[in-house]
């Protein structure tokens, strides 16, 4: 397994739609076992596949430690309730808003083994289900935050504290 | 996705959550759910409890002072930008140890950019003020104000308990409650418990009526009770075992007995012989009782699903008929119970009646009953029994002393402290059928 670089910000590939997985190749699962090391290492919830720079409906989420959903060309059937709080995103590192999202979702997808399952998730499991499959299609969460939270106190005053430290770099 | 972690943010979503619900959902089982979904530990923990508990406990005395310093009502802010005063208020008045900068720019940050500038402002004029009036006059405006409770509330403990006492109560409402343990006499004494406590860090009070209770103050919750050697019950909740005085071989009766508290009492003093009937309206919380029972090691315990204002055939030595009630005795562990309007208890007292007389009819002769309520108004405790006893002449109170407290007319209330919670108990047997 190896960890792979998130992309971030203006990245154009975030704004990609993706295309369907077509086939399980073993390349597809090395994609699947690195995106859960890279999603660990960021201490994410879950992580799709443009965020690693690859064009594939395919997600990983965790919202339960130990407990990984891996979806293939997922699609979601069915949504109800509502849910509303702050969410945020790897691939927009220091920022953070407010969304409402479904509180119910389920959601059909293959797994590792090309098998079709159904995973049904409320609350955070619910919202990182959207979040993901949102990617799949090119949009980030603050397209349709009602609002993004400001950073906070110490990342305000950072930019010139980074100054000072590359100068002392050099 | 990112989890976003701030304690704020979360304690934010409950208290919106809370003024959604208008007070439907605990605020512990709120916090718990945050705790859970985000994850927080240690310091954010605690927190975030803080904050939650803290504004709720607070709630009308925040709202007046936000009131002092906005120019629009209350009632016309977005409801985030009032949780958000209320929270940024709270941390500036009663969390010294946070200091003011992070308490106002970390609560103006959670803010939408609309109302920034006003939480600013407000939260900013708020620390250039020296201090704030509250109103002296009258007695319920100003126990409302000072203490955070409903003027109704204050005016009705002023009309029943007069200034001074209800300044008490309604003070005791505001106390950090205390964690109160019941020793597991089946499996240890109360001295070698203490010892126990006190080498895994917690710091012991033996409460003072009660010979089988232990004030406990530390973090977290003592491992002795998950391994059965004591359980949590309030000291008030242990009096009334000790007047109900049950004896080994008893055939006893927990009328209303989720979560079982009293009846783990009872099985201590009956040393595990005879039977106990835990009765209770409720399946779904009757395994919290077996479960507690097989904890503590007590296998007299039986539990029934069975709703208490129907009379049965089969009779009891001893009966508890502990009665659902308004809870203004436990107003300090539950805080939302003091907002809760007083229109809300008109249904209570002919529902507590009707359990009592109902109940009663399953007592043996020369029996014991004790009626007990967590409550302190008499319309549920004194009116209730006094119409109990003219409409049953066979039934007479009994007088009985614990420790201090002298219930000559068989009638005890205690009114809650910063020890134990506000209870009433009364004593009563049976002459004649």
């Amino acid at each position: 397994m190896a960890k792979r670089k998130i992309l971030t910000d203006n990245d154009p590939t975030l704004r990609t739609v993706c295309r369907p997985v077509p086939r399980i190749t073993p390349r597809v699962i090395t994609l699947l076992d690195d995106m859960v090391e890279t999603m660990r290492y960021a201490n994410g919830v879950g992580l799709a596949a443009p965020q690693v720079g690859v064009l594939l409906r395919a997600v990983v989420i965790e919202t339960e430690p130990g407990v990984v959903h891996e979806l293939i060309n997922p699609e979601i059937i069915e949504t109800s309730g509502e849910q509303e709080g702050s969410e945020g995103c790897l691939s927009l590192p220091g920022r953070s808003g407010h969304v409402k999202r479904p509180n119910y979702v389920k959601v059909k997808a293959l797994n590792r083994n090309g098998e079709e399952y159904v995973l049904e998730g409320t609350e955070l499991l619910a919202r990182a289900i959207c979040h993901e499959t949102d990617h799949l299609d090119g949009h980030l969460y603050i397209d349709f935050a009602d609002y993004m939270y400001e950073p906070e106190e110490e990342e305000r005053v950072s930019p010139r504290l980074r100054k000072h430290a590359r100068k002392h770099e050099r | 996705m990112a989890e976003v972690k701030n304690v704020r943010r979360a304690a934010l979503d409950v208290l919106m959550r809370m003024e959604k619900e208008q007070g439907e959902g605990y605020s512990n089982r709120l916090v718990d759910s945050a705790i859970s979904k985000h994850g927080f530990d240690g310091a954010d923990r605690a927190l975030l409890s803080q904050l939650v508990s803290g504004v709720t406990e607070r709630r009308i005395t925040l709202d007046y002072i936000i009131s002092k310093f906005s120019r629009s009502p209350l009632s016309k802010l977005d409801s985030d930008a009032l949780c958000l005063l209320r929270m940024g208020i709270y941390q500036l008045r009663y969390l010294d140890r946070i200091p003011q900068h992070a308490a106002v720019n970390e609560t103006v940050n959670l803010a939408r950019s609309r109302s920034r500038g006003f939480i600013n402002a407000i939260l900013r004029s708020y620390l250039r003020t020296d201090s704030i009036k509250f109103p002296e006059k009258p007695d319920d405006l100003r126990l409302s104000v000072t203490y955070s409770a409903p003027r109704e509330l204050c005016a009705k403990f002023i009309s029943i308990f007069g200034a001074v006492e209800s300044e008490k109560i309604l003070a005791s409402y505001l106390d950090a409650p205390a964690l109160t343990l019941r020793v597991n006499t089946l499996k240890t004494t109360r001295d070698e418990l203490i010892s126990i406590l006190e080498a895994e860090g917690f710091e012991c009070i033996p409460t003072t009526t009660s010979p089988y209770g232990i004030r406990v103050t530390g973090s977290g919750l003592p491992t002795a009770i998950r391994e059965g050697l004591c359980f949590v019950q309030d000291e008030s909740s242990q009096i009334s075992s000790l007047v109900l005085d049950p004896k080994a071989g008893d055939v006893l009766l927990d009328a209303c007995a989720c979560p079982g508290g009293k009846s783990f009492s009872a099985a201590m003093l009956m040393e595990n012989k005879g039977s106990i009937t835990s009765r209770d309206l409720h399946a779904s919380k009757l395994p919290l009782i077996s479960s507690g029972a097989e904890r503590l090691g007590i296998s007299i315990i039986k539990t029934e699903e069975r709703d208490s204002s129907l009379p049965t055939d089969k009779k009891y030595t001893k009966i508890i008929c502990d009665v659902p009630c308004s809870g203004l005795g436990v107003a300090a562990k539950k805080t939302e119970i003091k907002y809760r309007s007083l229109s809300e208890n008109a249904e209570l007292p002919p529902l507590q009646y009707s359990i009592l007389a109902a109940v009663s009819k399953s007592l043996e002769v020369g029996g014991v009953l004790v009626y007990s309520t967590c409550t302190i108004l008499p319309e549920e405790n004194e009116n209730v029994v006094d119409k109990f006893l003219s409409e049953h002449t066979n039934f007479e109170a009994v007088p009985f002393k614990v420790g201090e407290h002298n219930a000559p007319s068989g009638k005890l209330t205690l009114l809650p402290t910063a020890e134990h919670d506000g209870f009433f108990i009364l004593k009563i047997t049976k002459k004649s059928n």
